[in-house]
């Protein structure tokens, strides 16, 4: 490959062309007259330019037959000139309103925004910058129509929920593709899929102030170009570059602190759990002696509030250094960062150390390199989840407020193995957890070196490698003083892991105006291979908790166990543009993808997209000018999904990860399919542009259908088989729905400083349904249903039908218009969708002299949750000795007759009346203050003095208002709907200051 | 110009295709099934992996032992527990229990496990006896399972119509299939045909592993559950016969570790199988769960001299818990549960013999276990003394619920609701349709000829 690039090198080294020059100057300012420095002049067509110098002056040489200059400069739209007898242009530019001449990066390659087709959402650094969220993910929350996040826990650093334009798969990956720079990168969870963790996320490893901008695409014309990774929307990070100009440095410093919130949930105080236990051992039929003698009063001599406990409030850190400069040769960004974030529950914590170099250097007009160097390390306590005894979600509200935290006879705290301890978790976490740690230590680089190539003037080249390396290194220690410990002797679980993945791409592009036609032709070929190996070891039998090391234990406790596994990707792909008078653009692209996860039956596939746009405006029976813009684009095309399936879905697998009397076994575990390959979408998409008013009002209208068919999906079968599931291409379903963007200048100053009111929205309804599967039956899965013409969030529980006056047992709907009191012959029904009927995102920004103001609004309507967490806190008495919510002592039921909310408690439960239904499903709509930001940039009088460029100081919120009728932690749930003692997300506030010299 | 492009294309399209090789990638931890099942090493390692099988917790690693005892009146659960088996002590039983679908599951799993050797082994090539040996073990534990699926799931062969009444699938092959349920009576005929055939080919290598006389005692347990007397006496007989097994000296000691002079088939677990908290004793320790405690009932049924009831002491809470299972290896609660052993041979053929009018044989045999055990002479028997023996001898080790309902006989705890054990019903009649456990809700979701058993729907 390498040696090809270098013959083709050669091979055009010939072609330089000799020709005449001429010399141009001139002056840029801005829209105020000051001198801009640092702007860029670029002659069209060729990588010649020059940049402003400290008076905002410029000269450079432009080549014969060249006659066009392109001027920009952040934040200001790019204006072309086209050059005339004078040797001189000056130019005052303008700030970009409309942002027509943006210029979008839709992955392969570059559009201006004015020609584009496709649909994509472009969330840039201005509303991501400073925000204390360690997750990308996090960040582009409510900002991008149609894009869909859920923050699946508060641990810092966990994993986040994306869905672009609604679910597109029911068991195959249904996350988007991630690129970072021009490369599809790994994504996702690489901590041990042991279930107690949080899930983390590797995204993580990405300071969020490094990026530019965040593109996501969502329709074929875009995705169609990844192929079979495509069909769930691509992700587009673009990390900062260097500008030409001055080597700017700027410190940022954050301090924040983020406080619990778990919402409309309260647990019982001491007296109130008492007064309740009792009412439920008298109706055991217990005499009252019986009842305090099991529950006395002096069970209130120590007592606790154990969700006070459990939680705290956190302190955020950041700090950080950012340089960017440059010349016409070579321009850098740079920077250093250290960020800190405890988390509310006590102990997890989440800290990154991240360093990045940008370099883009032009050795030649011919020839250009661009570097993108990262290196993150991440160190992550993780708050396990409950199924550990030591896990503070479980026991704040497990263990009763009448258990004290200190042993009275000791003065210490309590471990929890005591025999007066009275929770079943035989541990107290306030012991325990400080000293038990669960460290997942991630560190990632990210390595990216493109060769661009001139071939001619029109025709580039381009070659680029990539590593994507990360390591990972968790210890699980359990102290041999604690209950999750005592029964080993105090354990060690240590394991490495490491994933790399290596990319090649060659592009060769050629683009060429004449006349009035415009094209782009782009061809190219890609391969990736992943390989994912590590090990890990238990140690059992610890001398001390001092030392926490393999070594230092007893025996090994269990087998060692080791993995290895990989995948690769080949690809061609090619894309052609065409535009007429940049009225009239037409767009095709094609992918033709293979993969190693697919049996060599159905190993290759091909994606294929056409796209149409016209700018309506531009027509001369629109130029009366109402619109300032009006432009139509469709789209149609195919895209791929070949995740979450595991690397080896086709084959039968036998594993050998079992044993008996400590002599190997093996299993089968895998049902082979060979015919297994792509799940396949097709996308259509129309929006429809609009700018009015001087382009203060303006936005964006689509709508899309989204068919997805050869569904990969893991069907459960008849376990009879040995097998609870089977991976198959059976199914179809579709999403439809509308997104509108909107955005104003409701005022809009007339001089520099003056008020400014911005306001952005965006809204977007999403409409999920199944419409097809094998002989149309119904698919079961858990506590969801698929089936045919219903969406495939589809809750199905036995209904509700409250509490029998008569005797105060439960009572569910027989599904024929009456009620049952057998929990077994009520049948289940369709209850609920976990699917919001719509999300939406508002923010409103204000400008005055040095003052910003901003407050970004998120919301999402008409979901339900299934509140699980409540059939443990709720159970009418099957959770005795548990801490209960306060409404479970409201509206039971006492004597035949009642007409009670709650059947009667009794030890053990009533009748299963809390056993899964609808009882527990709650209308999780809300409305959140996501962002609230304030900020202020000193004046330029002072800066100067100071010797300074630029200042800013600012308070940042987040989460700090939310308006729900939902009971549980938080109305954020993961797509399942399913809320289960979930580590709940923080609100936080943060002070930072950034300077810039 | 025009060919260079080609050429690089052309380029471009010769690489794609020598990447058709990049893209030949294998598993590295598992084995396609064809070279896993290709020699006889493969099927050895499968026949231990179908061991491993029956270990898991839903089966003999812990549910399938204690949940006969607590849908039982030998113990009880307590009231402050860590709401584990609710459902099985207060008969609040939903056909969505993860206890049953995870006992079904793994059932099957491990017949699918030893499916793959018994068809596959024919076509190996290699030593005969190591071939005879894997087939042998492989249709015992195909047996084992489906008899104590059908114990589970369907109505006792003795109490029910079982030429008619459902049982269990009958799987002898790997398929993936929506099987209706065979009758009880196929069932039975299915397991005892496989025992029969297994016996001849087996060796003993130890009784961590079938051997003829493991055949033989499980046959013996089968015969007596099918009401088939004679046979069961025969088997039995047959076991005991062989002299190989003498009665422990120390009763308590046999619960030490794996090893005893008394046990025919016992499914050892090492100390890497430690599973903490869920090891099977742990649901009895104080030092784990602790949430399953010995009942008035049974404690009332020793004599003061009986060593059995050694096992059960009083613990600082005041409550009374046993110790049979308290730990091995110096874990706590880990255990290797004896299957078969020599106890409930002498209990099968004393019951049996009863059954078959021979009451002078049963006393007698009923009176020899009890001397051993440091217990005075009875002088008549009758059903309930047999059953009663029963309770004193195999207490905890998972019998209960089947030997009362497979006779027919009516549930009753005497310790019922008094405040310290979780609410529950005081007796379950046979004829209950909770005596019966439910069809796992997922396999009806997902089998169209399964059926639920009465009262679950």
């Amino acid at each position: 490959m390498k040696r090809l690039s270098l013959v083709l090198m050669l091979a055009f080294a010939s072609f330089s062309v000799l020709v005449a020059q001429r010399s141009i100057s001139g002056t840029i300012t801005d829209e105020s007259g000051d001198a801009l420095i640092g702007a860029t002049i670029l002659v069209k067509g060729t990588t010649t330019g020059a940049v402003t110098d400290i008076d905002g002056s410029y000269s450079l040489d432009v080549p014969a037959g060249s006659d066009v200059l392109i001027f920009s400069y952040t934040g200001y739209g790019t204006q072309e000139i086209t050059l005339g007898a004078s040797n001189v242009v000056d130019l005052q530019m303008a700030p970009d309103a409309q942002l027509l001449n943006e210029v979008v990066v839709t992955g392969y390659s570059e559009i201006e925004r004015k020609k584009l087709i496709s649909s994509v959402a472009v969330v840039d650094d201005a509303a991501i910058e400073n925000i204390p969220l360690t997750d990308v993910n996090q960040l582009v929350q409510g900002r991008a129509p149609g894009v869909f996040t859920t923050a699946n826990s508060g641990q810092p650093g966990a994993q986040q929920q994306i869905r672009i334009r609604g679910t597109g798969s029911i068991t195959g990956g249904r996350n988007p593709l991630y690129v970072i720079d021009g490369i599809p990168i790994e994504q996702g969870n690489f901590a041990q899929e042991d279930g107690s963790y949080n899930q983390t996320d590797i995204l993580a490893n990405l300071n969020p102030n490094d990026i530019a901008n965040i593109t996501i695409l969502k329709d074929a014309s875009a995705t169609s170009l990844y192929g079979s990774r495509g069909a769930n929307g691509v992700v587009l990070i673009t990390t900062k570059k260097g500008k030409v100009g001055k080597t700017e440095v700027t410190i940022k410093g954050q301090l924040g602190t983020t406080q619990p919130q778990v919402g409309n949930f309260n647990m019982m105080n001491p007296q109130q759990w008492l007064d309740y236990e009792r009412t439920v051992l008298r109706n055991s039929g217990l005499d009252e002696t019986a009842v305090l003698d099991r529950r006395p009063n002096s069970l209130l001599d120590n007592t606790n509030d154990w969700v006070d406990a459990a939680f705290r409030d956190g302190t955020t850190y950041n700090i950080e250094a950012q340089a960017r400069g440059g010349n016409d040769k070579t321009r850098f960004f740079g920077s250093v960062g250290y960020f800190d974030q405890e988390g509310t529950q006590i102990t997890s914590q989440f800290d990154r150390v991240s360093a990045r170099l940008n370099v883009d250097h032009f050795a030649s007009d011919k020839l250009d390199f661009s570097l993108n160097f990262n290196s993150t390390y991440t160190q992550q306590n993780n708050a396990v989840n409950g199924n550990r005894f030591q896990s503070p979600m479980l026991g704040a509200f497990i263990n009763p407020p009448t258990q004290g935290a200190v042993n009275p006879a000791t003065g210490q705290l309590y471990t929890g193995l005591e025999s007066d301890w009275a929770s079943i978790t035989n541990d107290n976490f306030l012991y325990s957890f400080p000293i038990n740690y669960t460290n997942i230590n991630q560190f990632r680089l990210l390595g990216k070196l493109a060769m661009n190539y001139n071939i001619t003037k029109n025709l580039r080249f381009t070659q680029t490698g990539n590593v994507d390396w990360i390591t990972i290194e968790e210890a699980d220690w359990n102290d041999p003083t604690t209950n999750d410990g005592e029964n080993l002797g105090g354990s060690l679980d240590n394991s490495f892991r490491n994933v790399r993945t290596l990319t090649t791409q060659s592009l060769l592009k050629y683009f060429t105006d004449f006349g009035d036609h415009s094209i782009n032709v782009l061809g190219g070929f890609e391969y990736q291979r992943t390989r994912n190996i590590g090990f890990r070891a238990f140690g059992s039998g610890y001398a001390s908790g001092r030392l926490q090391t393999l070594n230092s234990a007893a025996e090994a406790n269990g087998t060692p166990a080791g993995s290895a596994t990989a995948y690769s990707f080949v690809s061609l792909l090619g894309q052609a543009n065409y535009n007429f008078k940049g009225k009239y653009g037409i767009q095709a692209s094609f992918r033709r993808d293979a993969s190693s996860r697919f049996g060599a039956n159905n190993r290759w596939a091909s994606f294929w997209s056409v796209g149409a746009s016209w700018n309506i405006s531009d027509e001369p029976f629109m130029q009366n000018g109402f619109f300032d813009n009006l432009r139509l684009r469709v789209s149609y095309g195919t895209t791929g999904n070949a995740n979450g399936i595991g690397n080896f879905p086709s084959q039968e697998l036998y594993a050998f990860d079992v044993a008996y009397n400590n002599i190997p076994g093996n299993r089968p575990s895998q049902i082979g399919n060979p015919d297994l390959t792509w799940e396949k979408n097709q996308n259509g998409n129309i929006g429809v542009d609009f700018a009015i008013l001087n382009s203060r009002i303006g936005g964006t209208v689509e709508i899309y259908r989204r068919t997805s068919t050869d569904l990969l999906l893991n069907v459960p079968v008849s376990s009879t088989s040995g097998f609870t599931s089977a991976t198959r291409n059976i199914g179809e379903m579709k999403n439809e729905g509308l997104e509108i963007t909107l955005y104003g200048a409701p005022f809009k100053a007339n001089t520099p400083g003056g008020f400014n009111w911005n306001v952005d929205f965006n809204i977007s309804w999403n409409r999920n349904e199944i419409t097809s599967l094998p002989d149309g039956e119904d698919i079961l899965n858990g506590s969801q249903i698929w089936r045919v013409g219903k969406p495939i969030r589809s809750q199905f529980f036995q209904e509700w039908a409250g509490v029998n006056p008569a005797d105060g047992t439960p009572l569910w709907s027989d599904g024929e218009g009456g009620t049952t009191g057998s929990y077994n012959s009520a049948p289940r029904l369709i209850v609920g969708n976990a699917e919001p009927d719509f999300i939406a995102g508002l923010t409103n920004s204000f400008t005055f002299k040095g003052f910003t103001l901003s407050a970004f609004i998120y919301t999402a309507q008409g979901h339900q949750i299934y509140n699980s967490s409540r059939r443990f806190v709720e159970s009418d008495g099957q959770r005795f000795g548990w801490n209960h919510i306060v409404e479970a002592a409201e509206g039971i039921w006492t004597q035949p007759g009642d007409n009670a909310i709650r059947p009667q408690p009794l030890p053990g439960g009533n009748s299963a009346a809390n056993s899964r239904s609808s009882r527990f499903m709650e209308d999780a709509s809300f409305i959140r203050l996501r962002n609230l930001s304030l900020g202020y940039s000193l004046p330029k009088s002072i800066t100067d003095r100071l010797n300074l460029s630029r200042v800013n100081i600012y308070v940042q919120g987040v989460n700090l208002w939310t308006q729900t009728d939902y009971t549980g932690f938080d109305p954020e749930a993961d797509e399942d709907g399913v809320e289960f003692f979930r580590y709940p997300v923080g609100k936080s506030l943060t002070l930072g200051l950034d300077v810039t010299f | 110009m025009k060919k260079l492009n080609i050429l690089f294309l052309a380029f471009i399209v010769l690489f794609a295709f020598s990447c058709d090789e990049q893209l030949e990638l294998q598993p590295e931890q598992s084995l396609s099934t064809t070279d896993a099942l290709a020699d006889l090493a493969g099927l050895q390692t499968a026949l231990f992996g179908a061991y491993d099988g029956i270990q898991q917790t839903n089966y003999y690693g812990r549910e399938f032992i204690v949940i006969p005892e607590l849908e039982a009146d030998m113990v009880y659960l307590t009231i402050d527990n860590s709401n584990r088996f609710v459902q099985n002590y207060s008969y609040q039983l939903t056909s969505d229990n993860g206890d049953f679908t995870g006992m079904w599951n793994d059932a099957y799993e491990t017949i699918l496990r030893v499916n793959n050797i018994i068809n596959n082994i024919d076509d190996i090539e290699g030593d005969a006896t190591t071939k005879n040996q894997l087939k042998g073990e492989a249709l015992a534990l195909r047996a084992l399972a489906h008899f104590d699926l059908v114990r589970y799931f369907a109505k006792p062969y003795t109490n029910s119509n079982p030429t008619s009444d459902p049982g269990i699938p009958i799987i002898l092959e790997a398929k993936i299939d929506e099987p209706a349920r065979n009758t009880i009576d196929e069932v039975y005929n299915q397991v005892i045909s496989d025992l029969n055939a297994a016996r001849p080919l087996l060796a003993d290598v130890g009784f961590d592993r079938f051997s003829p006389n493991a055949i033989d005692a499980l046959l013996g347990r089968i015969y007596l559950y099918k009401g088939d007397n004679a046979m069961a006496v025969q088997k039995v007989a047959a076991v005991i016969g062989t002299g190989q097994y003498t009665l422990a000296d120390n009763f308590q000691e046999m619960f030490a570790g794996p090893g005893s002079s008394e046990e025919i088939l016992t499914l050892r677990f090492t100390s890497l199988e430690n599973r903490g908290s869920d090891n099977l004793g742990s649901i009895y320790n104080p030092q784990g769960y602790g949430d399953v405690r010995v009942s008035q009932d049974l404690i009332d049924l020793y004599e003061t001299t009986d060593q059995r009831a050694a096992d059960i002491y009083m613990h600082a809470d005041g409550e009374m818990y046993q110790s049979k299972f308290f730990e091995q290896d110096g874990i706590n609660g880990l255990q290797s549960p004896k299957l078969l052993r020599l106890g409930e041979m002498h209990l099968i053929r004393a019951e049996a013999n009863f059954k078959l009018g021979n009451t002078t044989d049963a006393l007698d045999e009923i009176n020899a276990l009890r001397a051993a055990r440091s217990a005075s002479e009875l002088t008549e028997v009758t059903l309930d003394v047999i059953l009663d023996e029963r309770a004193r001898e195999l207490a905890f080790e998972g019998h209960r619920s089947f030997d009362l309902f497979r006779n027919n006989v009516t549930m009753v705890r005497d310790q019922c609701n008094t405040g310290i054990e979780l609410n529950g019903p005081c007796s379950i009649d046979p004829s209950n349709p909770l005596a019966v456990h439910p069809i796992p809700q997922r396999e009806l979701d997902v089998n169209q000829n399964m059926t639920q058993n009465p009262g679950y729907n």
